[in-house]
């Protein structure tokens, strides 16, 4: 019974060693693209590596608007890199979904494989002969040292530096990626500014409207006298300079503290503390969301 | 009116309006499987576009290998001659256009084949720039093929579901056919010097 424990704990081991992904288990969260737009699940580049990369794809997201993803992984189920590679693509959504100006840079460092796949729109800066060029040059002759980390920043800083040479891909600064995304924005913002204001002025106005002429001039006057400690005595005195409408109404206030003021006071105090005991924040930058591009299947890859 | 027969123009109403949207979906798919038909025939006519500078190329080094290039540029020939109007795409008129890209494929599979006797060949920059593009549109005729397959495939579940495909009978939308795998090798051949 031993050693049935044994190996089979040494089958396990032995299996999750070898993490086998395809484009639908790749595990990735949309919201950790928005701040790094390298997918390593296994850790086969290290933090340094990643951040340096990230670094390179934000520059170049930033000055030409052209979104690259690499994934490091160690095996891709069914050993090919191309379908694997497009089908993650398609999966992503890589690139401004008008222009799909985006490129995915993949490496399976067990089974040996890799792909550099562009967008439909970055085909005419990055053809399948530099993609070529550019793997044979930079990333083969790294990968067949091992050198994963090495070769991964090198290639994706000769893709970024390829593509920012061509001036066609360059964006003004400043454009948004998404030009419905952005002016939808801005209506639900206004509208969310200008809905609540409307309806105060229109309240407003409202109350300003005399019940005996209906026209909208009336004026009113508030006068406040102590009554004794926690009460205050209100006379409202409302006239209509058209049609000589009057009226006088008086009420008593409470103006004592209620217990709804220590509670809202506990709860700025709390605020407060959970603010004061925070630590420092990395400002981190951020990429924004995938524009949901297309490839077109072509690029280059291989074997090394 | 009575009650009754309120009722009864209410659902012939509804009937109605479903039908309308049945009947555009399936327009808009049928528009998409085309859409998707004229994107594979460009990926290949991509490909035929790059045969004559690759067998010039070939020729400055393997010159006396003529039947394998005339063979190549003959199977060109033919299959830019075989293009279906994509109105009219029954699966006989694939068959055929198929056929042709496949005699291309093969004649191109020879000239790798016999290029692979000529280590000055294989060298030359504008060879392996041209071995590069070809391999990258393979893979996208590759991926063309699968696009649309998908597309018909949504098309003709959305034909044959019911109830829908009383709408589909009325207005005469017709199965459509989906790329078979070729034997040996579900995408184009792959040209590469392992």
């Amino acid at each position: 019974m031993r050693k049935l424990t044994v190996i089979i704990l040494f089958l396990v081991a032995l299996v999750a060693q070898t993490k086998v992904y395809s484009p639908q288990t790749l595990p990735f969260h949309r919201d950790n693209l928005k701040y790094s737009r390298v997918i390593n699940p296994d850790s086969i580049l290290d933090a340094r590596t990643v951040a340096a990369i990230d670094t390179v794809l934000y520059e170049l997201q930033d000055s030409t608007g052209v979104q690259g993803i690499v994934v490091a992984i160690t095996n891709v189920e069914g050993d090919d890199m191309w379908q694997f590679t497009y089908d993650v693509y398609n999966r992503l959504g890589i690139g401004n979904s008008k222009k799909n100006t985006g490129f995915l840079l993949t490496l399976a460092t067990d089974d040996r494989s890799y792909f550099l796949m562009p967008g439909t729109g970055l085909e005419g800066t990055l053809p399948d002969a530099i993609c070529r060029r550019i793997e044979d040059s930079y990333f083969v002759p790294l990968l067949k040292e091992g050198k994963w980390n090495e070769a991964m920043l090198q290639t994706v800083e000769a893709i970024s530096k390829y593509v920012e040479g061509d001036e066609t891909i360059r964006e003004p600064i400043g454009s948004s990626s998404d030009s419905t995304g952005t002016s939808m924005a801005l209506i639900a913002l206004l509208a969310a500014i200008g809905l609540p204001a409307g309806f105060i002025a229109y309240q407003r106005r409202q109350a300003k409207k005399c019940p005996q002429c209906g026209k909208y001039v009336l004026k009113r006057n508030r006068q406040t006298e102590h009554k004794d400690k926690d009460t205050i005595h209100v006379t409202v005195t409302t006239t209509c300079p058209e049609c000589g409408y009057h009226n006088v109404s008086e009420y008593d206030m409470d103006t004592s503290r209620h217990d709804d003021d220590s509670r809202t006071g506990g709860a700025i105090l709390g605020g407060g503390g959970v603010f004061s005991g925070g630590g420092s924040t990395i400002s981190r930058r951020s990429f924004g969301s995938l524009g949901g591009g297309r490839t077109s299947g072509g690029g280059a890859g291989g074997r090394f | 009116m009575k009650k009754s027969s309120i009722l009864l123009i209410g659902a012939v109403a509804v009937l109605v309006f479903w039908c309308v949207s049945k009947y555009n979906g399936m327009v808009n798919l049928d528009e998409t499987v085309t859409q998707a038909w004229a994107n594979v025939e460009n990926q290949y006519q991509r490909r035929a576009d790059l045969i004559p500078n690759l067998v010039n190329t070939v020729k400055g080094y393997a010159s006396h290998e003529e039947k394998t290039l005339e063979g190549v540029i003959n199977a060109r020939a033919k299959a830019t001659q075989v293009t279906i109007d994509p109105s009219n795409l029954t699966e006989e008129n694939m068959q055929k256009f198929l056929e042709a890209q496949s005699a291309v494929s093969s004649a191109l599979s020879r000239l790798m084949a016999v290029s692979e006797a000529y280590p000055e060949l294989k060298a030359d920059k504008q060879f392996s720039e041209l071995m590069a593009q070809l391999e990258g549109t393979e893979s996208r005729i590759g991926a063309s093929r699968q696009e649309y397959n998908k597309e018909v495939r949504d098309y003709n579940v959305t034909i044959r579901n019911f109830p829908g495909n009383i709408v589909a009978m009325i207005f005469g939308f017709q199965r459509r056919a989906e790329f078979k795998a070729e034997a040996g090798a579900d995408k184009a051949p792959t040209v590469s010097f392992e």
